[in-house]
């Protein structure tokens, strides 16, 4: 359940190449993180997964159906659009009440509760949230519908940091308790890589890099030290990014830090910590 | 009402209010008149017009707009006619409103085009069925009240209550149906496209007009076909239904294609 | 550089009066830092032989990780005898898992502590003499 499969889909908008030849296989009941920055396609591809728009080339599969026009595979799927397609005049509550009638397992206690912990009064209408509460709203929505595959765009868009952190906690809650597959679209790195079981990085359209968080994690390190040791350190390296502050230098190196590079650190009195998955990403997708 | 599919569900729940407001401005003004009329000589008979404001954002409550007209009446009694032109008017701009906000909210849930349709349609057949039963019921009423005549009548005569429901059901059907290909086409057009869907039924008036001064027959013809298409020839109510109900499947095939590739958008 | 995360725990199987540091700039994986966390308190005293340590739903939510991650931390402490899952209860200390850990980490000790004392009393000129001294002056 929950085998979701994009064939070689692409789709442009006159002239504007959304997304070119994307393949990607995703899995069930792991919480993915699809990356990238600003109009780098990860909506489209979101949309097209839902139903939302077509693609121009390809298909996408949920367990090996097209999902496009499919009733059967859309109603395992819910999405938390960036897109305001709520009626104005709806209420929270009525909402709840709505979604629940096509989302039968939709738990309508547990929205409840969530909605008094953010929060959020059930009796406003749509229009009447401001941006934070907006998202508030809708990911409410997402996590209670208990449908086979949720996802998030943007979940994090204009909520401050307490709210932030209960997001993350209520995510991880039920996830623990009913595994489900989960994606995560987001340029928000930083904060969301822990939560992440595996990452995928579009660029421009193009899928560049899929992998579990812990080996992108692992592909680089920093050093950090004394500015002319740091410097020969890094003479045969790749080094994606640097700071420095007088003589102290830090050195962020794509690579694999082995026994060796450790040992070669050591001898020149420098500090091996990791690299933030932020960095990492800013690399690879300028 | 928990048997019907969920999206003929939610849509005859978005159009309630609207047909409740509507009945509500009716009766008022039916009551109103009625007062008014008994109360005086000389007569007026009330045509209300009923409109809405078609914007984005989904149906405004609806204004009415009255026109009087005199007409001659021996005596102070409730007069009234033609409730079934009102209602269609209303129904085609619930038509208009019954895309676009719901499209959007039901997509958010999963439901495909194609179910939309489907479960559109049966809504929409609902409705119109609804209000056919409640404007002969209160049709009915206002005979009893004075004189009344449904538009039917004043169309075709005096023709059984049955022919007259399969009538309005099919007015009120194709009503609803025009409603919906209109806001459709408005959905698929680029804002120029718009533009020019605005402005054509003035364009093709001013042709025609201007065919007409040539070719001379273009009006008339036209009338003719609306004559032989309402059966106002025949005077069979029956063949006006059956027009009526050919028409809304007609555009219902051209909303299912306009329909088919709509992309949502915010 | 340590990083410190306080959280609220879930309930009453809390981490104890202390938190669990995680050292999130080391450049070890998370699931390893996890496993050394849990390991710490073992030491500690804190997470008592036969008592239970916290569940990996616990340390997910909590700190905010992935649950796979949080598994893999805590497997590799099954792999090493220093827990046990008791069925339909949770995961528990081994017995003698106190004296597993102190064994593994004594090799390592040297490496990783006096090594780098040494280095650092290197660059602030203290011989040996004075550190010596200063051990036995502290308890």
């Amino acid at each position: 359940m929950g085998l979701i499969e994009f064939q070689n889909v692409s789709k442009n908008y006159g002239q504007v190449q959304a997304l070119t030849q994307v393949s990607l296989n995703l899995e069930a009941n792991k919480i993915y993180g699809l990356l990238g920055r600003n109009g780098a396609g990860k909506t489209t591809m979101l949309n097209i997964l839902t139903n939302k728009i077509f693609p121009t080339v390809g298909q996408v599969l949920l367990n090996c159906e097209n999902v496009t026009e499919n009733d059967n595979a859309q109603t395992q799927m819910f999405y938390m659009s960036e897109m305001n397609l709520y009626p104005e005049g709806m209420r929270v509550g009525q909402a709840f009440r709505w979604t629940k009638e096509f989302y039968p397992n939709f738990a309508t206690d547990y929205a409840h509760s969530l909605a008094q912990k953010f929060g959020l009064s059930t009796k406003k209408k749509v229009k009447a949230l401001s941006t934070g509460y907006n998202s508030i709203f809708k990911l409410i929505i997402t996590l209670a519908t208990n449908a086979p595959i949720i996802i998030f765009d943007e979940p994090i868009l204009g909520l401050d940091a307490n709210h932030r952190d209960l997001f993350y906690k209520e995510l991880l809650a039920k996830y623990n308790e009913t595994p489900q597959t989960v994606i995560i679209s987001t340029h928000l790195i930083d904060e969301v890589a822990d939560i992440l079981e595996e990452a995928i990085i579009i660029k421009s359209g193009d899928i560049i890099l899929q992998q579990p968080v812990e080996q992108m994690l692992q592909s680089a390190y920093t050093v950090s030290g004394e500015e002319s040791k740091v410097d020969e350190f890094a003479a045969d390296k790749k080094v994606i990014h640097q700071e420095m502050l007088g003589r102290f230098k830090s050195a962020t190196i794509y690579g694999e830090c082995h026994s060796e590079e450790r040992e070669l650190a050591a001898s020149l009195n420098l500090d091996i910590t990791s690299a933030p998955l932020q960095k990492l990403f800013i690399y690879l997708t300028n | 009402m928990s048997i019907l599919p969920k999206v003929t569900k939610y849509q005859i729940y978005d159009a309630k209010n609207a047909v409740l407001i509507y009945y509500l401005v009716i009766l008022s003004l039916v009551a109103l008149v009625g007062v008014y009329s008994s109360s005086t000589s000389s007569v007026s008979v009330v045509d209300v017009t009923i409109s809405s404001n078609v914007n984005n954002s989904g149906l405004e409550a609806p204004t009415a707009v009255v026109k009087r007209e005199q007409s001659m009446q021996e005596d102070n009694s409730f007069n009234a006619s033609g409730l079934e032109g009102s209602t269609a008017i209303f129904l085609f701009v619930l038509g208009l409103n019954l895309f676009k906000t719901s499209f959007k909210f039901l997509s958010a849930n999963g439901v495909t085009r194609r179910r939309f349709f489907r479960e559109n349609t049966l809504a929409i057949m609902i409705i119109a069925a609804l209000l056919t039963i409640i404007d002969t019921i209160m049709g009915a009423t206002f005979k009893l009240l004075g004189h009344y005549q449904p538009l039917y009548e004043q169309i075709y005569g005096n023709i059984t209550l049955l022919n007259g429901i399969v009538w309005a059901f099919a007015y009120y059907l194709a009503a609803i149906m025009l409603g919906w290909f209109i806001t459709m086409l408005y959905y698929r057009s680029s804002s120029l496209l718009k533009i020019v869907i605005s402005i054509s039924p003035a364009i093709v008036f001013i042709g025609l007009t201007y065919l007409n001064r040539i070719w001379g027959h273009v009006f008339s013809t036209i009338g003719q076909f609306f004559i032989k298409f309402w059966s106002i020839n025949n005077l069979n109510s029956y063949v006006a239904a059956r027009n009526l109900l050919l028409f809304t499947v007609l555009l219902g095939g051209l909303v299912f294609l306009l329909m088919r590739r709509a992309p949502v958008k915010d | 550089m340590v990083n410190y995360r306080c959280n609220e725990p879930l309930n009453t199987l809390s981490f104890g009066c202390e938190r669990m540091l995680f050292d999130f700039n080391s450049e070890k994986p998370l699931y390893m830092q996890l496993a050394e966390a849990i390991e710490d308190n073992i030491l500690k005293g804190i997470f008592v032989e036969e008592s239970q340590v916290p569940s990996t739903t616990e340390v997910s939510v909590n700190y905010k990780i992935n649950p796979a991650t949080a598994a893999k931390g805590v497997n590799l402490l099954v792999e090493e005898g220093i827990v046990y899952k008791k069925r339909g209860i949770g995961m528990f200390v081994c017995s003698g898992a106190k004296g597993k850990i102190a064994a593994k980490r004594r090799s390592t000790f040297y490496e990783k502590y006096i090594v780098s004392l040494l280095e650092e009393a290197k660059k602030l000129s203290i011989d040996k003499n004075d550190i010596i001294s200063m051990i036995e002056g502290s308890n």
